[in-house]
Formats: structure tokens, C-alpha cells, sequence
């Protein structure tokens, strides 16, 4: 089974395959990966022996990526399987994978102020919604550079965390 | 020995274990009260007995004073303490505790009002010869006024809330043009978090140090200082690192900044531990901020430093004790560092929610760390964000600076954004190791998390297809359902099965 990972900017091709005996046989853009050990536990983590090394990571299961936990950090994840990656591809999206980028809520909060307006270009780090949460208000900025395509929420307005703020287009 | 035996604390998370701690080294019964959502929390699993006082939002449970003081009363506690947070600065529930014939452990409630009120505090400081930051002593009635005030003390300004601290309802002015929105946002930030919309002005210091005594007074007319924390690195107003000693106070200066902090509690009337904040400029001139009328979240480096148990010398001095130092006894040993590990994203500092599937603290030689939670607990959106604090102790700066950053190392928390890379990268930092610190140290030398390397984000994708691929193709997962005979019988029935 072949499937696509990306992973940030990063986009890794990982094919895996069983082999029978309750091993795995895996490669990353075919190179192949000697796991030497791994397991599922309970809690959501998994044990990974690659090379001698054993990481532990805890994997949990989002709407659109798995989170994975990595030395106390997370990093995130979008699976795809080759087929629907092929797709995404002709669709024209950026990777395949990137759609319009979207602006949620941080944390649970009041909306206090809107500071873009839709068609309105902006710029990576600038201030977008004021909101105020646990007693403070809170500057959220732009993650990326783009142009507003639609405002979800308005001033006096409370959201509940990730709920969708701004979408860009 | 203390005349109590039995304590009720009124807070819950990492302060209520701590307190719990020290009423178990004195052999005196703890009460822990919780809200609903705490109940299976380490506070109450580690308390005697536990009353259950409301709802989860605290001011449904932990800012109710009746309930708590009512707690007490039921469970025959003599004393409460109230941590740090909640109802700990309140000069209201210090004094119905008073007059409900329990013991407060903590300062009188009029040291408490006194201090609270920023601007009374600023006045009598200045009456008592403590050096204050020019500016003004009455509430801002109008921007007229701020006006005025900022021609005379020349800018740039900082507007602050007169009735709170922690960064609420604080903005600062760099030019004219910004007066009137940073007024109005100040006025209205002030009014929704303490309720109090009054505000004053005073001079905006450029790269203070954050540098704070602690103190400690008893009822029998003895003051002595403990030295100083230095908790210059602070992001959004709030200290995330502090240490002591700090590395600019030598002898003579702590002794200055001691005696200060001491004319600062006596002219309140002060009883039991408070500290005394000061904001330090590049040449050491030291101006009064505040007075925290309370034990604060960084007390264990005094601790660390000075060998001396803070809470158990605050339920002794509680109880009628005398202080069980002298200012001679006072020495400063070796260095200690504490990390505050919050909840929160590492770039944005927004506080961050969800459950701890992973969670184990780091320990070994030189290492503390006081927390509320163990494995499995939610951090919600309800209470202070601080999951634990770490304290590193070594002989020397440079040492415990190299322990906290293998005990960052071992700190394991999975589940939960927290800022554990953002210390991570603080400690690693030049500035930093050569202690050359500032409130503005963050925006000036912190600029995000380091990004995973290649092989974490390789580990990542393939853990994640690993379980994308055992989610698709059940014969691979682990068999949980090999054996179940009701699941058999459900598969023969028709019956969907997860």
C-alpha cells in the first residue's frame, strides 16, 4: 500500500507492506526502513524501534491529520493514499493537499474586532481578529501571506476553539 | 509547633499539592476543596479529606468565599490558606475569615486592601522613602489629563490598572497619536477582568529588570528579607523564568533593595510572606512596582537558595510563632532557575487546551518540579494554564543553567501544545547564559521554537501512516476483538460492529 505524508512543507512517500510473519516492510521514497520492533499501545502511543533507536510517539486521530507527539512537540500530519494525492494533484491545488489556508480560533473567546476586510490582501504576522479569552485580549496575526475570501464571525460574537474565523483564498 | 491541626486550602492545581506538602510535614490534617471538574484532581487525591464546592467556572466554586469559609466550618479546620490566584488578594475574604473565627494565613486584610490598591500603594511607598517610578498618583479621570501627565514625565508611558497586575489592563504609549486607543483599551481591559475601570500613568522604564524581595514579617514585630528573584523574561507581562539570585545584585545591592522591601511592609502593617517587586534600569536605580500581599508562583528558588520551607514558615507565623530566622541567619546558597511550564503555543503564547496522554516530569540530582496533574488530565479552558513548575539547583549559575536544560530534555508531555521548546531555546541562548536580561528579552531575542529536523518529521509520517494503515486494514491491528464471543454473535446477527 502506498501512501503520501506531508508533513509541513515536507512531503514524504511511504509504502508499507506486510510480510506476513506480523512484520512490516516499509519504504520512504524508496529507501527502505528497518523498523525493527514496533507496537500500538493503549493510550494512543506507538513504539518504534528504527536502527537500534526507539522513539515513542503518541498518534491521535484529527478530522483532517494526525497529530503526532515527538519529544514533547507536535508535529502534524495529512495522510493521503497515493490514489486521492494523484487527484488532489490534478485538481490544481498547491501539492495537492494545501486549500485555501483558514484562520480558527485559538481557545475558546469573545471576538472583540475584525481588523481585515474580505478582498483585502495581507500580509504574513499581521493582526487579523482581536479576541478576548481568560481575561485577555489576544492579537491573532497571519500565519501566511494571502487575500480574505470570506469573514465567518463578527465583533461580540463567542467561538468556540478551532472554530473557523477567516478563510483565505 | 504550630497551634493548628487541621488546614483548609482554598486553591486547587500544583499551589494546593505544595501547600498540602507542608501541612504533612507538620503533621496537620489537610482539607482540599474542589470543583466538580477537579475531583478526581492530585490536589484532593493527596488532601485527608476533600469538600466539593461548585461547578467547574471558579466563580461558581473558588472565588465563592461563603462556600469556602463554609468547608471549613464543617470540616473543623482551624486556618486556610489561600494559595496564589483566586481569593489570596482579596481583603474581603481575608477579613470574613477573620470574623468567622478562623485563622488567614496571610497578611492582615488591610495590608492586603492596602497593597492591592495600586495607587494607595504607590503613595505610602513614597511617604516611606521607598523609590518609586515617576508618575501619577491619582486615577486618571480624563485623556485631557493623561495628557498633561505625559508632557510632564515625558514619554514613553505605561497606563496600568489600578486595581490588578498580571499584564491586565496594561498598555504602553510611545507616541501621541497612540494616547486616546491605548487609554480606551486599557480603561475597558481594566473594567472586564478586575471589575475596576481606574488607571494610572507613570513612566515607561526602557529594558528594565524585573527584580523582586521576598519578605517575611511575623505578629511579633520582626521583618526579615530573603533575598531577591530576578524574573525579567516574561512574555505577554508574565514571568515564565525566574531565578536567584540575580545576576546583577551583589551584597550591597540586595542589602539596599532588602531594607527597601522591608520599609515597604512595615509601613502596611505586613504580616507573614509577601513580596516586594521592583523594576531595575541599566544602572541599577531600583523603583517600587508592587507588593504581592501573598506566596508567589516562584517561591521555590528562595527556597532552593536559602534552605528555608516558605509555606511552613508561613503557617507558623499564621499561628502566633515567631520567625524562626534572623536577618543574619539569611545566606544565599548556590543558584536555582525555575521554568513555568504552561499550556500554551510556543510562538503565539495563547493558552492552549486538551488531555495529557503523555506526562512524565523530569527528576535526578538538582531537580523539582511542582505540579498538579499526573497522566490522563485535561488542561481546560476553566483554570490558569500552568501545567508544572521546574526548578533546577546547582552551586553555580552556569551549572543549574546546564541541569534545567537536561531536565527540559526529559520533560515529556504529549497531548497538550505546551512551551517547553520555547525554554528549551531560552537556555540555550548567549544573552541568557551571560545574564544579560530584560523584560524585553523575549520580543528581542526569541523568535519561535526550533522546526523539527528531517528525521522527527520522517518519524512523524511514518507513525502517522502507520496507524492511517492499521486504521484501514483491521487484520493488521492488534486483534482486540479476537475471542469476544458477543462480537461474534453481533457479526452473525448483521449487526455493525467498531
Amino acid at each position: 500500500m502506498h501512501y503520501s505524508a506531508q508533513v509541513g512543507s515536507n512531503r514524504f512517500r511511504i509504502e508499507v507492506k506486510e510480510n506476513g510473519s506480523g512484520g512490516l516492510e516499509l519504504k520512504l521514497d524508496n529507501r527502505p526502513i528497518i523498523i525493527d520492533k514496533y507496537e500500538f499501545e493503549a493510550n494512543k502511543s506507538l513504539k518504534l524501534t528504527i536502527g537500534g533507536h526507539t522513539a515513542e510517539i503518541v498518534v491521535e486521530k484529527n478530522q483532517e491529520d494526525y497529530q503526532c507527539w515527538l519529544n514533547s512537540r507536535l508535529i502534524k500530519c495529512e495522510i493521503m493514499d497515493e490514489k486521492s494525492a494523484r487527484y488532489g494533484s490534478l485538481a490544481g491545488g498547491e501539492q495537492g493537499s494545501r486549500k485555501g489556508h483558514l484562520l480558527v480560533a485559538p481557545m475558546p473567546g469573545l471576538i472583540l474586532k475584525v481588523e481585515v476586510e474580505v478582498g483585502q490582501k495581507v500580509d504574513r504576522g499581521q493582526g487579523l481578529v482581536i479576541m478576548e479569552a481568560m481575561k485577555m485580549e489576544n492579537e491573532l496575526r497571519s500565519a501566511h501571506g494571502g487575500i480574505v475570501k470570506e469573514i465567518k464571525v463578527k465583533p461580540g460574537q463567542t467561538v468556540d476553539k478551532n472554530q473557523p474565523l477567516i478563510l483565505f483564498e | 509547633m504550630p497551634k493548628f491541626s487541621k488546614i483548609l486550602i482554598a486553591n486547587r492545581g500544583e499551589i494546593a499539592v505544595r501547600i498540602i506538602r507542608a501541612c504533612h510535614d507538620l503533621d496537620i490534617t489537610a482539607v482540599a476543596v474542589y470543583s466538580e471538574a477537579d475531583r478526581y484532581s492530585r490536589h484532593v487525591a493527596l488532601a485527608d479529606e476533600a469538600v466539593c464546592i461548585g461547578p467547574q467556572p471558579s466563580a461558581q466554586s473558588y472565588l465563592v468565599a461563603e462556600k469556602i469559609i463554609k468547608a471549613a466550618e464543617s470540616t473543623g479546620a482551624q486556618a486556610i490558606h489561600p494559595g496564589y490566584g483566586f481569593l489570596s488578594e482579596n481583603p474581603k475574604f481575608a477579613r470574613a475569615v477573620d470574623q468567622a473565627g478562623l485563622v488567614f494565613i496571610g497578611p492582615p486584610a488591610s495590608a492586603i486592601a492596602m497593597m492591592g490598591d495600586k495607587m494607595a500603594a504607590r503613595a505610602a511607598m513614597q511617604k516611606s522613602g521607598v523609590p518609586v517610578v515617576p508618575g501619577t498618583i491619582e486615577p486618571i479621570g480624563s485623556e485631557t489629563q493623561c495628557r498633561e501627565v505625559i508632557e510632564k514625565i515625558g514619554l514613553p508611558v505605561l497606563i496600568k490598572a489600578a486595581g490588578g497586575g498580571g499584564g491586565k489592563g496594561m498598555r504602553v504609549v510611545q507616541s501621541v497619536a497612540e494616547i486616546e486607543r491605548s487609554l480606551r483599551g486599557a480603561v475597558s481591559e481594566a473594567k472586564s477582568a478586575f471589575g475596576d475601570s481606574r488607571v494610572y500613568v507613570e513612566k515607561y522604564i526602557a529594558e528594565p529588570r524585573h527584580i523582586e524581595i521576598q519578605v517575611f514579617a511575623d505578629s511579633h514585630g520582626n521583618y526579615c528579607y530573603l533575598g531577591e528573584r530576578e524574573c525579567s523574561i516574561q512574555r505577554r507581562h508574565q514571568k515564565v523564568i525566574e531565578e536567584a539570585p540575580s545576576p546583577i545584585v551583589d551584597q550591597t545591592m540586595r542589602r539596599k533593595m532588602g531594607e527597601a522591601a522591608v520599609a515597604a511592609a512595615r509601613a502596611c502593617g505586613y504580616v507573614n510572606a509577601g513580596t516586594v517587586e521592583f523594576l531595575v534600569d541599566g544602572e541599577g536605580r531600583f523603583y517600587f512596582l508592587e507588593m504581592n500581599t501573598r506566596l508567589q508562583v516562584e517561591h521555590p528558588v528562595t527556597e532552593a537558595v536559602t534552605g528555608i520551607d516558605m509555606v511552613v514558615e508561613q503557617i507558623r507565623v499564621a499561628s502566633g510563632l515567631p520567625l524562626s530566622f534572623k536577618q543574619d541567619d539569611i545566606s544565599i546558597s548556590g543558584h536555582a532557575i525555575e521554568c513555568r511550564i504552561y499550556a500554551e503555543d510556543p510562538i503565539t503564547f495563547l493558552p492552549a487546551t486538551g488531555r495529557l496522554h503523555r506526562y512524565r516530569e523530569p527528576s535526578g540530582p538538582g531537580v523539582r518540579v511542582d505540579s498538579g496533574v499526573v497522566e490522563g488530565d485535561e488542561i481546560s479552558v476553566y483554570y490558569d494554564p500552568l501545567i508544572a513548575k521546574l526548578v533546577a539547583w546547582a552551586g553555580d549559575r552556569e551549572t543549574a543553567c546546564a541541569r534545567m536544560r537536561r531536565a527540559l530534555r526529559e520533560f515529556t508531555i504529549a497531548g497538550v501544545v505546551t512551551n517547553l521548546d520555547f525554554h528549551r531555546k531560552v537556555l540555550e541562548n548567549d544573552k541568557f547564559a551571560a545574564g544579560k536580561l530584560s523584560t524585553h528579552f523575549i520580543e528581542q531575542n526569541y523568535s519561535g521554537p526550533d522546526t523539527p529536523d528531517l528525521p522527527e518529521l520522517q518519524l512523524a509520517a511514518i507513525a502517522a501512516v502507520l496507524a492511517e494503515h492499521r486504521s484501514k486494514h483491521k487484520a493488521f491491528s492488534p486483534r482486540r476483538d479476537v475471542g469476544s464471543r458477543w462480537l461474534d454473535f453481533g457479526r452473525r446477527m448483521g449487526l455493525r460492529t467498531g
